[in-house]
């Protein structure tokens, strides 16, 4: 498993240095393997589904543009590529401090609708709505952790936080989730 | 190593690294795997972390429209020779070019900072040797 993964990141290695060679097959390929983790991400820290979109593809395109800044070896190509979806993200959200209301049907319904009991699907509700409520940074923290998989300090490298400042909004985001999300299970129950 | 932990530590060690203790920093894990084994609230604690983290996990990928790749490749703009050359003369000689032309510019500012005073100084020798040379007009008094 280590070893398939290893391989995998060399191999996005490979993708990424022939993307800088202008490579479009490479950059189809790139894209396939990363659009979608991006666009999770991206979906749950922007709260829209539009929004989303359009910060995902921003991202790609400056993938391609910015192809040659990449230093192989120094972050992994999906940190980097998380750490320009979350700038845009972040520029967009100085650029319109009021935002809209979120509402779990900007995240599609089938992603929702695979769950199979009301309880699990209730709790996963909860869950949903308690993370659109935390604080930006907070958000971007536990999204990227607990959900995108990604070890605290590549967190922190994405975030462009130093590691003790990341774990400190981990911190408040997991008491804050656990408060909402868990002490209401238990209430339900 | 840390020796002891109580059990405000240790959640706030869950809070900050996570329900699995092997992620933990070393200096802590031991500590925090003793409190585990004696205490039934860092237990509690530790359930209730889990809960939530295997929740987190457990979230759905929200797959981006399968449109969207192929807009982005539409998107694309064929980069041309001059453009990839410029790609990379900005990023591979910017720092030499800056190297040579530091020296340079750090040479052009004291070089004339240094003309300056010597102009300056040549000036004032020059004053002071016309006013040694000229007649002390007030002590004669026969200039008026």
């Amino acid at each position: 498993m280590r070893s398939e993964l290893a391989d995998l990141e060399r191999s996005d290695e490979q993708l990424m240095t022939r993307v800088r060679g202008g490579d479009q097959t490479a950059f189809a390929e790139l894209m396939r393997r990363h659009v979608n983790s991006v666009h999770t991400y991206l979906v749950r820290l922007t709260r829209s589904s539009s929004d989303a979109e359009d910060l995902t593809q921003e991202t790609f395109l400056r993938v391609w543009r910015k192809a040659h800044t990449y230093r192989p070896g120094r972050v992994k190509v999906s940190t980097w590529l998380h750490r320009i979806g979350h700038n845009l993200c972040v520029d967009q959200f100085r650029k319109h401090r009021e935002l809209t209301n979120f509402t779990l049907t900007d995240i599609p319904s089938d992603a929702v609708d695979q769950l199979d009991q009301q309880a699990a699907r209730e709790t996963r509700k909860r869950l949903e709505t308690a993370i659109s409520t935390l604080p930006e940074n907070q958000r971007a923290a536990i999204l990227l952790c607990q959900v995108q998989g990604f070890a605290n300090a590549q967190a922190a490298e994405i975030m462009g936080l130093n590691v003790r400042a990341l774990e400190s909004l981990l911190a408040r985001a997991r008491r804050t989730l656990r408060a909402q999300v868990l002490l209401d299970e238990d209430d339900a129950r | 190593m840390r020796e002891d932990m109580n059990e405000a530590a240790f959640t706030d060690g869950l809070d900050r690294w996570g329900s699995d203790l092997t992620s933990w920093p070393t200096q802590e894990l031991g500590a925090a795997r003793t409190l585990r084994e004696v205490s039934a609230d860092a237990r509690r604690q530790l359930a209730a972390a889990q809960r939530l983290d295997s929740l987190l996990s457990s979230l759905p990928e929200v797959p981006a429209n399968p449109a969207l790749p192929q807009q982005a490749l539409s998107l694309l703009g064929e980069r041309n020779l001059l453009d990839r050359f410029f790609e990379w003369f900005f990023v591979a000689l910017w720092r030499p070019v800056l190297a040579a032309v530091l020296p340079l510019l750090i040479g052009f500012v004291v070089g004339t900072s240094t003309a300056l005073e010597d102009d300056l100084f040549t000036e004032e020798l020059s004053l002071l040797a016309i006013a040694l040379e000229a007649p002390n007009v007030e002590e004669d008094g026969d200039e008026f």
